[in-house]
């Protein structure tokens, strides 16, 4: 299990060791064809600041040689905003006074097809952490209700048993995000005062469970900005990489969300993720894992993201809501999980792809089983 | 009386134990292995292992390989 | 050059197999000599302590003397399982060698084709699972083929044996990107087997980051077979030291167009 590999490498990433690294440790790194963690961790070390031009060059051409010039757009769709968590940092926090609501199955359906006339064919589906009100049933229920509308289906909810995984994979679902938010178990349960999300180490196995359930791809990260920003970095890559060695099926992706403003106040004692910090952890992430998928939100500003583009992402939200409800005529709307930065339309988004020079994909992947499974 | 060496049918004198018929043949003990009838003999048991009519001897060395 | 072989001798980069410490990463084969009596003087100048040998039935008319008498004490037998064509023949070989007193090492090499003598991935898979679980110590001899050697981990083998080329072709790393793929993705030694024709294959295949090469016919049929164990010696350490010390960039891109963090800079 990974967290064997956490305990080995936590003393190896004090702020000594960070700063022992040197140019030509560095440089070494850079030269290699394929990247140890050690070099992982010299790519995120202050040392490595300089090199963000060369790394950036050098992570451009993998990203290119392995996923070509096409980047994958999904949007995400909030089913339901009720949580029992009191996570510090997020909206839905318990303790939060917002409007709470779920998709009824129907108005789930009106909202898929208003996102599905957009285009988009790849559905990301969430919820706040409830089991009454937004447990595997009701989530299996809507995964079944718009799986006929779309190509792929993921789902980005807490961390469920293998057997819950297994009985939405049936259902159509074929890819599972999951964040760990922080690596660091300190942190872990000082921003995560109450309910089940608690227990780091359910969580820390749940892509385990996903991959184990038969779900084909599996997306993680770490909130960027919650806790030290290298470690967590350090520890999502070395996951990503322990997820790819330990299921060869499985397509492994890494996200790399910052902390944004939301309804509430919280401010991390961590150093913030500067624009600086945050390109040299997608480069370190892409010269450390060549082949895998990198994510990127509508967190971040629509300037940002066409910086980025061309670092090394394979995939966009597009025409993101983070509200529950809100792509159709539905009334049902319930409050924002974090504020969207980028609030371009799908084809604006579209235009903006191609103006970079890349190929907007609606679809890289049908789940051809779950089609199947309809016809009988 | 014939016994199978190798594959090949072979005449030996009645009574003849393994270790017999392994030094008529001029093999140094330490150079063989031998299987009887499909199981590997031991070679303790080359001394007690009288040979009967129609036995299967497989005697083997090691060669050079790679 | 004693200095070089010294300090190299004093690194701590032993290679582990079946609970074993292998300083010398060059395994030999011990077939197509012209005399027995070479074999010792060719494993002192190679420096091996892992030698492979074959188990065959006794030629009466022929005898010759047992390989295993001209092997110094210490050294470590890697009995194969050549002529086996069936992993029910490999199983029965090494059960054989077993019993002759060969420890408890094997080198499972099961061929059914004779043309090119490419090893049967599927049955070595079925030996390997066999024989371990009778506790042998299992290197499989295989076609590099990513799939099968996540089997064959996943049996429990203690090694991989990759091809670099048909056995006796002395053609070199004909297969270098499907054994670097293996290189990078099993965690267990890769040990490159067959077809190293030169000492400066047996360099490259240490610098990709092979745990060790098994070398037999380039040296058996060399000129002189005790030189050529010696350059192949120093060519394996010449390799793992190049591996260790991490091998520069191949310069391969262009000059590049407009910056691409350039925007870090702006506003």
């Amino acid at each position: 299990m990974f967290y064997k590999q956490i305990n080995e490498w936590r003393p190896r990433l004090s702020e000594s060791s960070w700063a022992s690294f040197t140019r030509f440790d560095v440089e070494r790194a850079l030269a290699r064809e394929t990247l140890r963690p050690q070099d992982l961790a010299i790519l995120l070390s202050p040392a490595a600041k300089s090199y963000l031009e060369p790394m950036a060059k050098k992570a451009q051409a993998l990203t290119i040689r392995h996923f070509g010039r096409t980047i994958g757009l999904f949007t995400p769709l909030y089913l339901a905003n009720y949580c029992s968590n009191g996570c510090l940092y997020c909206s839905f926090h318990t303790g939060n006074e917002i409007v709470r609501c779920k998709l009824t199955v129907e108005q789930a359906i009106q909202e898929g097809m208003a996102i599905s006339s957009t285009g988009l064919q790849h559905l990301l589906l969430l919820t706040g952490e409830s089991r009454t009100q937004s447990g595997p049933a009701y989530m299996e229920e809507c995964v079944r209700a718009l799986r006929p509308m779309f190509a792929s289906l993921g789902l980005e909810v807490y961390p469920l048993s293998t057997q819950e995984y297994r009985r939405l994979f049936e259902a159509g679902i074929d890819s599972v995000t999951l964040f760990q938010e922080t690596y660091d178990e300190i942190t872990y349960a000082k921003v995560h005062p109450a309910g089940p999300k608690r227990n780091y180490h359910y969580r820390l196995e749940a892509p385990d469970r996903a991959c184990e359930a038969g779900i084909s791809s599996v997306n993680i990260g770490a909130l960027l900005g919650l806790s030290d920003w290298r470690r967590d970095a350090f520890y999502s890559a070395l996951h990503a990489d322990y997820l790819q060695r330990t299921y060869p099926g499985v397509e492994v992706s890494i996200s790399v969300p910052r902390l944004r403003p939301y309804a509430g106040s919280f401010s991390s004692s961590a150093a913030p993720v500067t624009d600086e910090a945050l390109v040299q952890i997608m480069l370190a992430y892409r010269l450390f894992l060549p082949r895998a998928g990198l994510t990127l939100s509508t967190r971040e500003s629509p300037q940002m993201r066409e910086n980025l583009l061309p670092l090394g992402i394979t995939r966009l939200s597009a025409g993101s809501l983070t509200s529950v409800g809100g792509y159709s005529e539905t009334d049902n709307v319930g409050s924002a999980q974090f504020e969207i930065s980028d609030d371009r339309s799908v084809p604006d988004v579209v235009r903006m792809i191609r103006a970079k020079g890349y190929l907007p994909a609606f679809c890289d992947w049908v789940n051809m089983r779950e089609r199947n499974a309809i016809g009988q | 009386m014939q016994i199978i060496v190798n594959g090949e049918s072979q005449e030996i004198p009645p009574e003849c134990t393994v270790i017999q018929l392994l030094q008529d043949q001029a093999v140094t003990l330490k150079a063989a292995v031998v299987e009887h009838n499909g199981k590997i003999l031991k070679q303790e048991h080359y001394r007690s292992t009288h040979l009967q009519t129609g036995d299967r001897l497989e005697i083997l060395v090691f060669m050079g390989g790679g | 050059m004693n200095d070089i072989m010294q300090s190299f001798n004093s690194l701590d980069d032993d290679l582990l197999i079946g609970g074993a410490n292998l300083h010398s990463r060059l395994f030999l084969g011990t077939g197509k000599f012209s005399s027995h009596e070479i074999v010792p003087r060719v494993l002192e100048a190679s420096g091996t302590q892992v030698v492979t040998m074959a188990l065959r039935r006794i030629d009466w008319k022929n005898p010759q003397e047992n390989i295993l008498t001209y092997l110094p004490k210490n050294t470590i037998l890697l009995p194969n399982t050549s002529g086996a064509r069936t992993a029910e023949e490999a199983v029965r070989i090494a059960r054989l060698a077993q019993a002759a007193g060969c420890g408890n090492w094997v080198k499972i090499e099961v061929v059914q084709d004779q043309r090119y003598l490419l090893p049967d991935n599927w049955e070595t898979l079925k030996a390997t699972e066999q024989l371990v679980k009778e506790g042998f110590v299992v290197l499989p001899y295989m076609s590099p083929d990513l799939g099968a050697a996540r089997r064959l981990q996943d049996a429990g083998a203690a090694a991989i044996m990759p091809l670099g080329a048909p056995i006796g072709s002395n053609r070199g790393l004909q297969t270098k990107e499907l054994i670097r793929i293996l290189i990078e993705e099993i965690s267990l030694p890769i040990i490159v087997d067959a077809g190293i024709g030169r000492p400066s294959e047996a360099a490259e295949a240490m610098e990709m980051g092979a745990a060790a090469v098994l070398v037999n016919t380039a040296i058996a049929t060399a000129g002189d077979p005790v030189f050529m164990a010696q350059a192949f010696r120093l060519a394996v350490v010449a390799g793992r030291l190049g591996y260790l010390a991490g091998l520069g960039e191949r310069r391969i891109e262009a000059e590049a167009s407009s910056p691409l963090t350039g925007f870090l800079q702006e506003g």
